[in-house]
């Protein structure tokens, strides 16, 4: 196998826009937020099956930016392959190491992807695998700390053809 | 499920961070599609992975539908030696596969 383009070494990004809109989900998020602000807006009427899914995870407890990378291609031509790359940064020791890693899809007919667990010994918490999209959507990526904080990071990606059998 | 297929780097040293890549064939069947009946073909994916070293987990992931077919699942890990690695897949049909793989360092 040769390597793969999206296996590359994700970059840290500083405080962006995605993180703000995490930091504080509010009206006056949804107004700055761009490309986001539909999004925003779901929150005000019924959450969305992803966000209910994302709930039942955290318990409602507030998510941080920064520290987890999502890397996906921004336009995938096709659906049914979609790679990603999650990272998060970690000391991974014993009072302080990431337990688990959620993908959720926010517009697929089922919204988790998967969860992948991580152990103190194993030293770091990285996971690549390939998703199904079934439109243009964002996707989601939560880290469930030992600490008991959420981290999270979300990445649009334009799909051509979609992965669910049309 | 065929043989499965592993991949880890060449030349191998402790402290080293290497990459493990898997990949298994298996259609993950999302329970999602209709046949030429207008039949739903039933959900049968491989829903669990697991990575063990020398006897203990190392790495562990819950798949759902929406991963793609032919599961290519890659995960990192510091070496602090030599061992052998433990891979199982499970699927929807309860069919679980097991492939072993020996880690040298130099």
């Amino acid at each position: 196998m040769t390597r793969p383009r999206y296996l590359r070494l994700p970059v840290r990004r500083s405080l962006d826009r995605r993180d703000v809109i995490f930091s504080g989900v509010s009206v006056w998020a949804a107004a700055v937020a761009g490309p986001f602000a539909a999004l925003a807006q779901e929150k005000s009427a019924e959450p969305a099956a992803w966000e209910a899914a994302l709930k039942t995870i955290t318990g409602g407890a507030p998510l941080a930016g920064g520290q987890i990378t999502i890397d996906v291609p921004e336009i995938a031509e096709n659906g049914n392959v979609v790679p990603f790359n999650i990272a998060v940064d970690s000391p991974m020791t014993d009072s302080d190491h990431v337990k688990a890693v959620h993908l959720f899809s926010t517009a697929n007919p089922q919204p988790l992807i998967g969860s992948f667990r991580f152990f103190v010994e194993t030293g770091r918490a990285v996971v690549s695998s390939r998703m199904r999209l079934a439109r243009t959507q964002e996707v989601v990526a939560l880290a469930e700390l030992s600490t008991g904080r959420f981290l999270v990071a979300r990445k649009m990606i334009k799909v051509t053809i979609g992965g669910c059998g049309g | 499920m065929n043989k499965p297929r592993i991949r880890l780097p060449d030349s191998i040293k402790v402290g080293d961070i290497i990459e493990v890549k898997t990949l298994i064939s298996h259609g993950m069947e999302t329970g999602q599609r209709k046949d030429a009946n207008a039949k739903i073909v039933p959900r049968d994916i491989i829903h669990s992975f697991t990575a063990m070293f020398n006897g203990r987990p190392v790495f562990q992931a819950d798949l759902q539908p929406g991963i793609s077919a032919n599961p290519f699942i890659s995960f990192q890990m510091r070496v602090g030696g030599p061992g052998e690695f433990e891979f199982s897949w499970v699927d929807d049909q309860g069919a679980k596969t097991v492939e072993r793989t020996r880690l040298n360092v130099v």
